[in-house]
């Protein structure tokens, strides 16, 4: 079976990548053996977030390996209901991501009080449990898991994995069962996926490239270089996901 | 297979084994059939007692070619230093700005850089964040010396290109091109033969770097260019 990646995006990014277009996306998943991508959109993360999530709808509707994460903006709090209103009641947006602490759009914790009522709002209204946030250093780890502790219904990936600090995010989310760590990163340092499973478990782990910014074989040779055991990769890779996913009602 | 970026040591930083036989184990999985490479004896406490180390080390394994690290920190040029390096065998001058601290207009640096030129020795350094690539073509300038730029990533992608378009002399390893189309756009952008495969094993698995370059869409000529010619070219002339 492929893999699973839940952190994929759609759109352009601000270095010389050019292979940013649905089509790309699913070439890469197809090199890599890639069966099914969770996406979000690059446009929306870094500018607009209705029209980013607009175009992600239109380019993962009718794609069988393609679903999606909803983003949004805890600077546009109303625009934001409105856009869980439009779109999660499709099933095709899998949840929330990825959402940012401190990053792109500007000064909102990833434990904001923005944050928190979107939070709300979803576990009131709709059926999607998980969310992907990125998860950078210990601050990042410090905000997620007061979050994670707030919402123990939420499924949270935290993307990157805390890095560089994955080894105190395997430490500190060891016993907050409803976070899981994606290992996503261009820094591929040899023995962080041992150090971290060792940690937290493989079946804490899962698997994401943050494709088209990084290239999936990057992140893909990271599990195969490592000397995790076959069942720990395949965990890894797509089983831990596969769950994941099918936990959605 | 040439991998033109490892190392062997004691990795200070976080726990992690960047052994001698750590590095074996993995050039020899991947059946990688030469490798430059250096103690980090000589990044973080003396690059002399760590040259002594690579040298010593080579000498035990023929596959390793010695790179030399001299610290500008402690030595001013002027000494004729690096002439005495080559005629040791080091086929290469290695600087670690970023785990050192110092900047590229750097008097001490630029003594080093004219005593490479002075023996014909390829200079290799970090050079993360932005601008800095920049500072160092600029600091590098009028030199004949060809400049390795190691662990360029993808946000300093674009600084790589415009700088290695306007300077010949300028070649990145490959160990952080790890955008999904980073050897097409740099392929197309600087040729093929600018580039040199390097993993820095094995303080980072070898096979994410690796992998990118087997699955890049790239003519086989460029490929070999890649993994074992450019490096060739550089380092013997042939």
């Amino acid at each position: 079976m492929g893999a699973i990646d839940l952190h994929c995006h759609l759109g352009k990014w601000f270095f010389p990548i050019e292979a940013d277009g649905v089509d790309d996306i699913l070439k890469f998943m197809e090199k890599n053996d890639i069966e099914l991508s969770v996406v979000s959109s690059s446009r929306a993360l870094t500018y607009d977030f209705r029209e980013g999530n607009r175009e992600l709808w239109e380019a993962i509707r009718d794609r069988r390996e393609l679903l999606g994460y909803l983003f949004l903006n805890p600077n546009y709090l109303e625009e934001s209901y409105e856009e869980m209103d439009r779109y999660l009641m499709k099933e095709k947006f899998v949840g929330l991501g990825e959402l940012y602490d401190d990053g792109y759009i500007g000064g909102q914790r990833l434990d904001c009080d923005g944050h928190r009522r979107i939070l709300e709002r979803m576990l009131e209204r709709f059926p999607q449990r998980l969310v992907l946030f990125h998860c950078w250093g210990r601050d990042g780890v410090s905000r997620l898991l007061r979050l994670a502790k707030e919402f123990p219904e939420v499924k949270f990936v935290a993307g990157h994995m805390g890095h560089p600090d994955w080894e105190l995010a395997a430490e500190s989310f060891r016993d907050v069962p409803n976070v899981y760590l994606e290992i996503c990163s261009s820094s591929p340092i040899r023995g962080k996926l041992e150090s971290v499973v060792r940690r937290i478990g493989a079946d804490r782990v899962v698997f994401g490239s943050d494709s088209t910014l990084i290239n999936p074989a990057f992140v893909v040779g990271m599990v195969e270089e490592s000397d995790l055991g076959d069942e720990e990769k395949e965990m890894i890779l797509h089983l831990n996901a596969r769950k994941l996913l099918k936990e959605e009602p | 297979m040439i991998d033109s970026d490892t190392i062997f040591g004691f990795w200070p930083r976080w726990r992690a084994d960047v052994s001698l036989e750590a590095l074996l184990k993995v050039m020899e999985e991947h059946e990688v059939d030469r490798f430059l490479s250096l103690s980090t004896t000589g990044i973080f406490y003396d690059y002399e007692e760590g040259n002594d180390e690579t040298l010593r080390a080579a000498e035990r394994n023929p596959e390793l070619v010695p790179v030399a690290t001299v610290d500008p920190r402690k030595y001013s040029g002027g000494k004729g230093l690096v002439r005495k390096l080559s005629e040791e065998g080091f086929k290469a001058l290695r600087f670690f700005p970023d785990l050192q601290a110092w900047p590229f207009v750097y008097e001490p640096f630029l003594e080093l850089l004219i005593e490479a030129e002075e023996v014909d020795m390829p200079v290799m350094t970090s050079a993360p964040g932005l601008g800095r690539i920049t500072e160092l073509a600029r600091a590098t300038d009028g030199y004949g010396v060809p400049v390795i730029v190691t662990g360029v990533n993808y946000n300093q992608f674009s600084e790589a290109i415009a700088v290695m378009r306007s300077r010949d002399n300028f070649y990145i390893t490959t160990s952080l091109l790890d955008t999904p189309d980073a050897y097409e756009v740099f392929v197309r952008e600087v040729g093929a033969s600018r580039l040199m495969f390097g993993s820095y094993s094995p303080l980072r698995y070898f096979s994410s770097s690796f992998l990118a370059l087997e699955k890049a869409e790239l003519e086989d000529k460029d490929r070999r260019l890649i993994l074992r010619k450019n490096v060739e070219r550089l380092l013997w002339g042939r």
